[in-house]
């Protein structure tokens, strides 16, 4: 039984031990015990959209804020042109990530497109930051509005 | 959450697995018997929605309901054959200072199920393939849906549509019967993979040493975080080890239904990813090399070998079968590959890159934590002193070259292969392999032999009117063999 007894000491030794190496001890206290994503926090809101919110953050909620809006103004079969992720920084915008078109499909089940998509002249509305930093949306009218925009947007590159 | 619908399917995936494993006629321990069930079960299931789709069935709830349970009902009758001789689970329990580690894994794998549970899939690799796929499969009872008619950046490098429909099958299944965010069957593969992992190590070293092992295998970043994060790797890892594991059985006791069950493990990893096949093509004539310096018959030989790439040559036909009836748009795997195959200083650099700029790291370091730097130790430990590579240790040895060798290969072959972000998830495969091969290295075995004569001598004077346990009595003979 002595044996076991020491053997029992010796495990609870290493784990405390092991857990106290600098880079473990880090991981531990900022992943594993993370406080924002600990089960106490957590287990209280179970509601899926949140918890789509927690994950994807503010460009989630910003998304479908803009396809509701879209649905509001009853635009038939809405197709948002995105702007590039570099002309948002540039703007200023804090806080909101470009996604892809799939990215945001699988968020709001609304088509959206790149500058560079196959079905880019299909683009009916904008997603559009002003000089404040802040996102707008845009029914785009005719081809010349839409131009004027992809004129802007090609001058950035796309990114991943 | 449908708990309801998830005992269903954990049951169900059960006895299919079960009754797979009897239809090759392996011999498993209970513990091991139970975990790839589940593990089997798992694969098997993900088969269903693919037949359903192909039969022109809507892939609703009900008629996945149905059909898997026909599946895993059709998957039983050997079992139900065999029923006198099916043996209950007998499981000996963990001795005293195993608790700790135990508690502390314990801890890190309910963290790690409630985290699959609770967040939804998030990866952009799944987000802009498979996990769209099946959101809208879900929604629209097919997995040819509406996703085809958007912008899928099919012009650019991304091909995240085109991967084999594993996931997709599994994230419809759990979608339409547990959960909206589907992923719990990720946690279904992580404990069962984890729970036969750390009673295989406690067979092959002292149960302090297992814990030991088991908790610098637990306590790596990425390897944890794949754990509730979806993708390929972890679950490819599972099929690639087990599949090692069994072929080293296999050339230990030359039974060939372990064979064919090694076989059938890898065959699942490259459905699973079917880059996995650069791997087994190099594994095959290894152990041909291997039968033929035991003199084995040559025609046996090649028997034997087209046995062991049987089941991966058929996966990856159906992999590209399923593909190319489910994915409405067409992909040029040649347009991926480099047409530069003797630029041998690329190579040499690629050999060299997924160590300096991969593993041993600072981006490398944040991955896989001390890992690797403990790995070198121990082997060069090894080769100091006491210098005695069992035959184990070198399978493992020769797993994890092939590993590193054949992802030196598909970062050559394949540009998009990147060094960091795609090697960095493939090396999943090495990490079950250190450790095996830490386990049978002759430093950790002499500590092992010393814990195990020290417990065995402490317990003899209590052996009087007493019964020893299982578990000791294994450790004592395994102490002995050696």
């Amino acid at each position: 039984m002595h044996f076991k007894i020491n053997m029992t000491l010796v495990a609870i030794l290493a784990i405390v031990l092991f857990f106290n190496i600098p880079f473990y001890n880090h991981w531990l206290n900022t992943n594993v015990l993370n406080p924002d994503i600990s089960i106490p926090n957590t287990y209280k809101v179970l509601d899926k959209e949140q918890r789509m919110v927690s994950r994807f953050g503010y460009s989630y909620s910003v998304y479908k804020e803009m396809h509701s809006v879209f649905q509001k103004a009853k635009i038939k079969d809405p197709i948002v042109l995105l702007p590039p992720d570099a002309y948002l920084k540039e703007k200023k915008v804090i806080g909101v990530l470009v996604v892809e078109p799939a990215i945001y499909y699988y968020f709001t089940s609304g088509k959206a497109v790149w500058y560079d998509s196959p079905d880019v002249l299909k683009a009916n509305c904008a997603m559009v930051p002003n000089n404040e930093g802040k996102i707008t949306v845009k029914k785009i009218n005719n081809r010349e509005e839409l131009n004027a925009l992809l004129d802007i947007y090609k001058k950035y590159k796309l990114d991943l | 959450m449908n708990f309801s619908g998830l005992i269903f399917l954990l049951l169900a995936q059960f006895f299919a697995g079960r009754g797979v494993i009897r239809l090759f006629g392996v011999h498993l321990k209970p513990i091991a018997l139970a975990c790839y069930s589940m593990i089997v079960g798992v694969f098997v299931v993900s088969l269903v929605p693919c037949v359903l789709q192909l039969l022109h069935i809507p892939l609703t709830a009900n008629n996945l309901y149905y059909a898997i349970s026909v599946s895993s009902l059709l998957l039983s009758v050997p079992l139900l054959l065999n029923i006198k001789k099916t043996k209950l689970l007998s499981v000996s329990f963990p001795k005293l200072y195993e608790l700790p580690f135990l508690l502390v894994f314990l801890a890190l794998a309910v963290i790690s199920v409630w985290r699959c549970f609770y967040f939804p899939p998030t990866p952009r690799d799944v987000l802009t393939g498979t996990e769209l796929i099946a959101e809208f499969a879900a929604r629209e009872k097919t997995m040819i849906n509406s996703v085809f008619k958007i912008d899928l950046r099919l012009n650019s490098s991304a091909n995240n549509i085109f991967k084999s429909p594993f996931i997709t099958s599994l994230q419809i299944i759990y979608k339409l019967l547990v959960h909206p965010f589907g992923q719990v069957w990720l946690s279904v593969l992580f404990l069962s993979f984890t729970v036969w992992f750390y009673t295989l190590l406690r067979q092959i070293v002292h149960p302090l040493l297992a814990g030991m092992l088991m908790l610098i295998y637990f306590a790596i970043p990425d390897l944890y975080a794949y754990t509730y994060v979806l993708l390929y790797d972890y679950a490819n890892m599972v099929f690639f080890v087990g599949g090692y594991y069994f072929l080293t059985q296999f050339l230990a006791e030359k039974n060939r239904r372990l064979l064919l069950w090694a076989s059938f493990l890898f065959g699942a990893s490259v459905y699973i990813r079917s880059e996995t096949l650069v791997m087994i093509a190099m594994v095959a004539p290894l152990l041909a090399i291997y039968l033929f310096r035991q003199q084995v018959k040559l025609l046996q030989i090649v028997i034997q070998t087209g046995l062991f790439v049987s089941f991966s040559l058929l996966f990856n036909f159906l992999l590209n079968f399923f593909i190319s009836k489910f994915i409405p748009v067409r992909f040029d795997l040649g347009e991926l590959i480099s047409h530069d195959f003797f630029n041998f200083s690329l190579l040499l650099e690629k050999f060299t890159k997924i160590a300096t700029d991969t593993i041993f790291s600072n981006k490398g370091r944040d991955v896989y934590a001390h890992f690797f730097s403990f790995f070198v130790f121990i082997f060069v430990a090894d080769v100091i002193w006491p210098r005695k590579f069992s035959k184990d240790a070198r399978f493992a040895l020769l797993g994890i070259a092939v590993v590193y060798l054949g992802l030196v290969l598909l970062s050559f072959l394949i540009p998009s292969h990147t060094i960091f972000n795609s090697a960095k998830r493939g090396l999943f495969r090495l990490i079950p392999l250190i450790v095996l091969y830490i386990a049978h290295s002759g430093i950790v075995q002499k500590i092992s032999g010393f814990l195990n004569r020290k417990e065995t001598a402490a317990s003899i004077p209590s052996l009087s009117g007493k019964v020893v346990t299982n578990s000791t009595k294994q450790n004592t003979v395994i102490d002995k063999k050696r």
